[in-house]
């Protein structure tokens, strides 16, 4: 959906969903994402359909993942070497589980 | 880091970074929070960062933000990224988090400066990913350098949504059409503003250009396009729309959406600021004197976040609170307060010759948004129109009642994309005004925080005791 | 100027369940009229918990009077939820109050000890007992106690309900059976008339009736202060935040700490005299997330999503007020906390009081004036 010239930063790695994977660095994890195809963030807990960000300025609330084992935004959390990124696109979050 | 500042500034975008800068060259100890990790906020994100070719295509206005920030940069004042305030209390107690720790600092005053947003309009197939702000591409091709590959349909109303459109054409990125739901015709009320618009003709030749940029490139632009529907099962595959009585539908991966944008009014609604109603832009902002004072003497406003009025008013309206804050600390006499703000004063009004023509011409008309009973409202816990329009039919007539019934607002965005169309629905229903309809109460935490970071905060819990159940038995009745 | 036969003036948790009853218990024309006011507005405030556990030590009838509610509770919710079609959350898998290091659960254990004492001085038995730590773990078995849990006092016969859907619920089945809804409106006076009814001025208008139940909780105190009556209620402020949503793992409420059926956990509760005051203070919130934490430490890394305060309707023994204007015999006032526990007593019992059919032998203890000094 987005395309990124990668000669123009640095790349790092990061587990994302159990696998080890080389993003951009230098940018939030949503742009990080965006930049190589991932673009479901989460599953919405509440419709149980897939979201993506949709603002990018730290309003919307949909690109919360967990990051580092906490539910961050991911607009407003720069990428970071090592990161540990779970999407849980798979692990419905309802209440009756 | 200190714990206490003479001034704590919200937001670095033109209105902080100009009132933090003012500030500190009077000397005092000012601190600038900042949610993002770079400054410039929403307009002059990632400048400092940005390559040559990223500075010649956002062009001049963009180009500016490196002076703001050079200026911020000499100027001594304290500045903390990725900080996320999510807590501000008259007094001038400040909470904010920062990679996983949260602190609570405080200050004799506090200048909010958070800007504005973009008017989030639910249409149907808005939650579908591949659905984003205009704005968003935006910021995600200064920050990240990410430009759409896939095709493109832009939708909605105001400047904003031209340029991003002209920004693209020039990116070349395929665009299926822009779906422009402004009316054809501008109204009477837009021409009477066009006189004091040709003062500013610097401005207006820029949109000129932006348009004729737009047809130049042969993209299929309707205008007073109605009913817009984002089509597709589990991410966007195309886009629909009435323009007249032809149907318009369009094959696109993404569709950005863009209403003109709104003060983010947050902060100032947790603080308990008084908010007016702007019946022709259709939003709220907070109450203020001409220097950004709000109904709390040490809390002042500047920017967007109190009205929007562009960039370059916010800077011209930081430096004014910047001035009356240093008159009040006694650092500077009244008299060289008005000196000082004279020219800038002269420059805001300068300013805004322009802004009641692209006022008029963009102004939001409630009959144009449809909200269908099938359209999410509330994306975080997925309330439609519908649901909203039920509950009201059963006696509700507070929007923080529709809230407590529906959950309409109680997500993690608190409201922040279902508020302002919830006031339009409600008050629509109820046939009556959206002041009187009221708005959604907004208390801490401004973003999520987790359990652990405020049980860790240096603060003490004195004077809060555990609910004590066995209270009922503590007196006995006299009976 | 119109007519009706009950006007309630107060649509929070205790007006709507009294209006309900009255339309259910055949009182003719009911209407509810109701300010919605954000910050009057308890069941926000409210735990959600239906229980009688703690309450009721020198005060026997208050504990008779709370158990007799809970008991109620499973099938009033099944009749509440038939009548308005509103799922009111109601969970019945029992409910704790943990206990943190030793002394506390001795003095937890004093507690049931006493109460139980005192429930079968009255006749009434007394379902709660102490179960120790590694007891009260495996009870919990999706979750991993803190190390300084001791135990818990526990009940198997009381849950837990969402109050707000529970307040839809009251409201919607008073209008699916007859009554008369009015939100937006307020009441600025009920005068006695000579003929024996009552004049209910309100901002949209007059109303005359022949019996007027006022149950608008601090706002009460306006309408009775121009009748010549003390209330004798005062505000106590709570707290309350709720995290992000997360898989069911807790399937009872224990006492500050509960899961919600949406996955949110409700963390509670303080309190706090500080008048009117309604704002949520970062010192609450780390007291509470503290405790939260002590509880089940997995609860750490949850997020914070939203928090705020409420301001109860404290009486000075912590039980509610019934009763019947001594002047005016057809005003009647009902004031009190904890209206989510009594919803059923006040829906069923009350009503009957008020209709005069029936008046339960507990009623005559909670009157205004026994604050009378």
């Amino acid at each position: 959906m987005f395309k990124h010239d990668p000669t123009t930063t640095s790349t790092v790695e990061i587990i994302l969903d159990g696998q080890t994977i080389a993003v951009p660095g230098e940018m939030n994890v949503a742009a990080a994402l965006l930049a190589i195809g991932k673009i479901i963030s989460r599953i919405s807990p509440t419709s149980e359909k897939p979201c993506s960000p949709h603002c990018l300025m730290g309003v919307c609330f949909e690109c919360l993942m967990e990051i580092d084992g906490v539910r961050r935004q991911a607009c407003m959390t720069p990428i970071r070497d090592g990161m540990v990124i779970n999407r849980n696109l798979k692990d419905i979050q309802r209440g009756q589980s | 880091m200190s714990s206490h500042y003479d001034t704590i500034v919200i937001g670095a975008g033109p209105a902080g970074l100009t009132a933090g800068s003012c500030l500190a060259e009077f000397g005092l100890k000012v601190l600038i929070l900042d949610e993002q990790n770079r400054i410039g906020g929403q307009i002059y994100r990632n400048v400092e960062n940005a390559s040559e070719e990223n500075l010649q295509k956002m062009g001049e206005e963009y180009r500016r933000g490196l002076k703001l920030s050079e200026r911020f940069r000499k100027s001594g004042a304290e500045y903390l990224g990725n900080a996320s305030v999510w807590n501000v209390e008259p007094e001038g107690r400040v909470c904010y988090s920062k990679d996983g720790v949260s602190e609570r600092i405080t200050a004799n005053y506090i200048i909010l400066a958070t800007g504005a947003m973009e008017r989030p309009i639910p249409i149907p197939g808005w939650t579908l990913p591949g659905v984003m702000g205009a704005g968003a591409v935006n910021g995600l091709s200064k920050d990240a350098d990410l430009c759409p590959s896939g095709t493109v349909v832009l939708a909605g109303s105001g400047p904003l949504l031209l340029l991003e459109a002209a920004l693209l054409i020039e990116k070349k990125v395929k665009i299926a059409a822009i779906l422009e739901t402004t009316p054809k015709i501008p109204s009477p009320a837009v021409l009477t503003h066009v006189l004091k618009a040709l003062l500013g003709t610097a401005f207006l030749w820029k949109g000129v250009k932006m348009i004729l940029d737009i047809r130049k490139s042969g993209v299929p632009h309707y205008k007073g396009v109605t009913n817009l529907k984002a089509l597709g099962e589990t991410a966007v595959t195309g886009v629909e729309a009435d323009c007249g009585s032809k149907k318009l539908n369009f094959s696109a991966e993404m569709l950005l959406l863009h209403f003109g944008v709104i003060p983010d009014s947050h902060i100032y609604r947790l603080l308990g600021c008084h908010m007016k109603w702007d019946q022709n832009q259709r939003y709220w902002y907070p109450s203020t004197d001409e220097w950004g004072r709000t109904n709390f003497e040490k809390i002042f406003g500047a920017g967007d976040g109190t009205g929007v009025s562009g960039a370059l008013a916010a800077e011209f309206k930081g430096e004014l609170a910047a001035l009356e804050v240093t008159r009040c600390f006694g650092i500077i006499p009244e008299y060289e307060r008005d000196r000082l703000a004279g020219p800038v004063l002269d420059a805001l009004k300068k300013d805004s010759y322009p802004r009641p023509l692209v006022d008029a011409f963009f102004a939001p008309d409630p009959k144009r948004f449809t909200f269908d009973d099938a359209t999410v409202l509330c994306r975080c816990e997925n309330v439609t129109v519908g649901d909203v329009r039920n509950i009201v039919s059963q006696g509700v007539t507070d929007l923080n009642e529709v809230k407590a019934m529906k959950r309409c607002g109680m997500g993690p965005c608190q409201g922040r994309m279902c508020g302002p169309a919830l006031g339009e629905i409600v008050a629509a229903e109820l046939d009556t005004s959206i002041a009187r309809a009221g708005l959604l109460t907004i208390r801490p935490p401004l973003k999520q925080i987790p359990l652990q970071e405020i049980a860790a905060m240096d603060i003490v819990s004195d004077g809060v005791d555990p609910a004590n159940l066995f209270k009922n038995q503590s007196k006995k009745a006299d009976h | 100027m119109k007519k009706v036969d009950i006007i309630v003036v107060g649509g929070g948790l205790s007006g709507a369940a009294i209006a309900l009853g009255l339309v259910r218990e055949g009182a003719g024309k009911v209407m509810m009229f109701d300010e919605q006011l954000p910050t009057q507005r308890l069941s926000r405030g409210n735990f959600g918990l239906t229980w009688f556990m703690p309450k009721g030590a020198n005060n026997p009838v208050y504990a008779r009077w709370s158990r007799m509610s809970t008991m109620m509770w499973p099938e009033f919710a099944a009749k509440l939820e038939e009548d308005s079609g509103y799922d009111v959350e109601l969970e019945w898998n029992g409910g704790a109050m943990h206990a943190i290091g030793e002394d506390q659960f001795k003095a937890y254990a004093d507690s049931v000890q006493t109460l139980t004492k005192i429930c079968s001085d009255d006749g009434l038995d007394y379902p709660v007992r102490m179960v120790d730590r590694d007891e009260f773990a495996s009870m919990i078995p999706d979750m991993k106690l803190g190390d300084e849990v001791s135990g818990a006092m526990y009940s198997a016969d009381q849950g837990h309900v969402n109050p707000l859907p529970l307040l839809g619920a009251l409201r919607c089945a008073f209008q699916n059976k007859g009554g008369t809804y009015f939100g937006g409106l307020s009441v600025s006076a009920v005068e006695p008339n000579n003929d024996g009814t009552a004049t209910v001025r309100t901002s949209k208008g007059n109303y005359q009736c022949s019996k007027v139940v006022v149950a608008a909780g601090h706002g009460s105190t306006r309408l009775l202060a121009k009748l010549g009556e003390k209330l004798h209620i005062y505000p106590l402020r709570g707290q309350l935040m709720v995290t992000e949503r997360v898989k069911r793992v807790l399937r009872f409420p224990i006492l500050s700490v509960r899961q919600t059926m949406d996955g949110t956990f409700m963390l509670g509760l303080s309190t706090e005299d500080t008048g009117h005051d309604i704002r949520v203070t970062t010192e609450a919130m780390k007291s509470q997330a503290t405790g939260a934490i002590k509880l089940f430490p997995e609860l750490a890394k949850l997020n914070w999503v939203r928090g705020w305060g409420a301001i109860r309707v404290m009486t000075g023994d912590g039980s509610p007020i019934y009763d019947r204007l001594p002047e005016h015999k057809n005003i009647y006032v009902i004031a009190g906390h904890s209206a989510v526990t009594l919803t059923p007593v006040i829906s069923k019992h009350v009503a009957a009081w008020i209709l005069e059919k029936d008046e339960a032998p507990q009623i005559s203890h909670f009157s205004n004036g026994r604050f009378n000094v």
